[in-house]
């Protein structure tokens, strides 16, 4: 053994097992054999010492492969998922062995299965893989707050940056006691409207359900109650930018101080199907004006053609309508719509020129053949 | 990789129905697991999760008809591989992984200017062997990463590539070699006191 050394080159030193595991996880052993092997032969030395440092040069070059990162999110949501299936297969198991009882013994046999039965349900019950929003504050430290409103009126949160949260009846948000020092976190179970302190640095998060939004400074409401199908985030003022817990790009769209994925602008929703895991985004039934009450025009209109009267409405309420200008460029409008709400106006305006439309992904898609 | 007589103790202990000793070996491989899995399929980290979970719940519903492995990561990121390329294989994939022997045969060596510009774009040893080690052919990259971050011995390194265990370390040789040629001209303004 000693002698096989004699000939080793600092590569053959970093692929010897003998050597590596002295290196990895170093022993008394190992330490007191390659202290008396290095005393018995000093001239590989100085072989030695480069192995060394080649494996250090390795081991540097494959220090981001040894520090991917997984979330302790995901590390518990996927911990959760993992339960849930040994919990069924196990029920499972039990249930496909009743069948094959003995007779002559089944009365006692019932018995012991009512009593099995009523364990196993009660271990279930207790046992049961956690809600999402349990998981996300299970790991949270000792000292998290949490806020939980019983009452039949919104609560009003204000948290250490700044912004506020409405919390809606039947609601909960935890955060961390050192909120804003590191992140801005929270995590809702319900409903609440957010309005969040601009802090470009430090983007805000809102963990409700399977859906992550991230912000940087604005105002929005996240809707995710526990048996809840959907999750819906919609957005008033500000931009949003929303992915799912499974996202592969999370890990990116987390860190990244830029708003990227799925970005939701004013009048905007995104609605998460949480069994199917589906994002779509559309407008929000009620579309608000955005500008200042003095600004807001007069949607009074006398033979206005009709592209000039969707750049208003678009300026207006933020919205993106798509048509054919050419088209419509001989198109006129004499109409008050200063009361009607968004749908209504696009509805009056296209029956007048005698145009369809639709709402395709937060547009509104206008179809027309034009103006004579 | 924590005291292997501990491990066995707590794998033991999980095959007798011990919530716990599962839990806690989830906790103490998943990392490894995970970062293994994204290696070999870059692109879908869903699909490496989905194939993670798949290997702790048929642990769980075999325990009482497994032995106790020698290494548990070892157990672990093999089923992992198994499970993942055994997907692949049903669903055939779009990004199936190249893999097959001849591979590295193709693969070609950067040329030494490549290998210049390299170095001055990289911003610190870390950057700069990284870079190195990417230029690597796939199979040399997972030999030296199972034999250096994961720990494992050649054999088990071995059964993990389906080759021999003198072919595993010839494996690891050859890309520590070329490493160590690579990195040997930049020695004497990079690495003062590097070979």
């Amino acid at each position: 053994m000693t002698n096989l050394y004699q000939t080793y080159s600092a590569t053959d030193f970093v692929t010897d097992d003998a050597f590596l595991k002295h290196q990895l996880t170093p022993d008394e052993n190992s330490k007191e054999w390659w202290q008396s092997w290095l005393a018995q032969n000093p001239h590989k030395q100085e072989e030695w010492q480069r192995a060394v440092r080649l494996l250090e040069a390795v081991k540097l070059g494959l220090n981001e492969y040894t520090r991917t990162y997984l979330t302790p999110e995901a590390e518990a949501m996927l911990l959760q998922r993992i339960n849930a299936t040994n919990q069924a297969h196990d029920e499972e198991t039990i249930s496909r062995a009743l069948p094959a009882l003995n007779r002559s013994w089944a009365w006692y046999a019932a018995a012991a299965c009512v009593i099995c039965i009523a364990g196993l349900g009660w271990y279930t019950y207790t046992k049961k893989p956690l809600p999402p929003y349990q998981a996300y504050v299970k790991n949270l430290n000792d000292s998290k707050i949490e806020k939980i409103n019983q009452s039949a009126l919104p609560l009003l949160v204000q948290l250490p940056d700044g912004s506020q949260v409405k919390l809606f009846p039947q609601s909960r948000l935890s955060y961390d006691s050192h909120f804003g020092q590191q992140n801005r976190s929270v995590y809702l179970s319900g409903k609440a409207f957010f309005d969040v302190t601009k802090q470009p640095h430090s983007p805000f998060f809102v963990y409700a359900n399977e859906l992550v939004t991230k912000v940087l400074g604005t105002s929005f409401v996240v809707q995710a109650y526990p048996n809840d199908k959907h999750v819906e985030v919609q957005v008033k003022t500000g931009k949003v930018s929303v992915f799912t817990q499974n996202d592969p790009d999370k890990k990116q769209k987390l860190n990244n101080r830029e708003l990227e994925g799925i970005v939701l602008t004013p009048n905007q929703q995104i609605i998460l199907n949480r069994q199917e895991l589906r994002l779509s985004k559309t407008l929000v039934a009620e579309p608000q004006i955005l500008l200042e009450k003095l600004q807001i025009p007069t949607f009074e209109f006398e033979e206005t053609p009709v592209v000039e009267v969707f750049e208003l409405i678009e300026k207006a309420y933020g919205v993106n309508i798509v048509y054919d200008a050419e088209l419509l460029s001989s198109c006129t409008i004499t109409a008050s719509l200063t009361d009607e709400s968004l749908p209504h106006k696009i509805k009056l305006i296209c029956q007048g020129i005698g145009a369809s439309y639709e709402t395709i992904d937060a547009q509104i898609v206008v179809y027309s053949k034009g103006c004579k | 990789m924590g005291e292997p007589t501990n491990e066995r103790q707590l794998w033991q202990d999980f095959q007798n129905g011990d919530d716990d000793a599962y839990t806690q070996l989830y906790r103490l491989h998943v990392r490894a697991m995970y970062r293994y899995g994204l290696s070999l399929v870059p692109v879908s980290e869903a699909f490496v999760l989905d194939c993670i979970h798949d290997v702790f719940t048929e642990i769980w519903a075999k325990r009482t008809r497994l032995s106790v492995p020698d290494n548990v990561r070892y157990y672990l990121l093999k089923s992992l591989k198994t499970r993942i390329l055994h997907l692949l294989k049903r669903q055939e994939r779009p990004h199936q992984f190249v893999s097959q022997d001849d591979f590295d045969d193709l693969w070609t060596e950067p040329a030494n200017d490549e290998l210049q510009t390299q170095e001055e774009e990289s911003i610190n040893k870390q950057e700069l062997i990284k870079n190195l080690i990417s230029q690597l052919p796939p199979r040399q990259q997972e030999a030296i990463r199972l034999r250096f971050v994961e720990n494992l011995e050649y054999t088990q390194i071995a059964e993990l590539l389906s080759m021999n265990r003198q072919s595993a370390q010839n494996l690891v040789f050859r890309a520590v070699e070329k490493l160590r040629n690579w990195l040997l001209p930049s020695l004497f303004y990079l690495f003062s006191r590097f070979f």
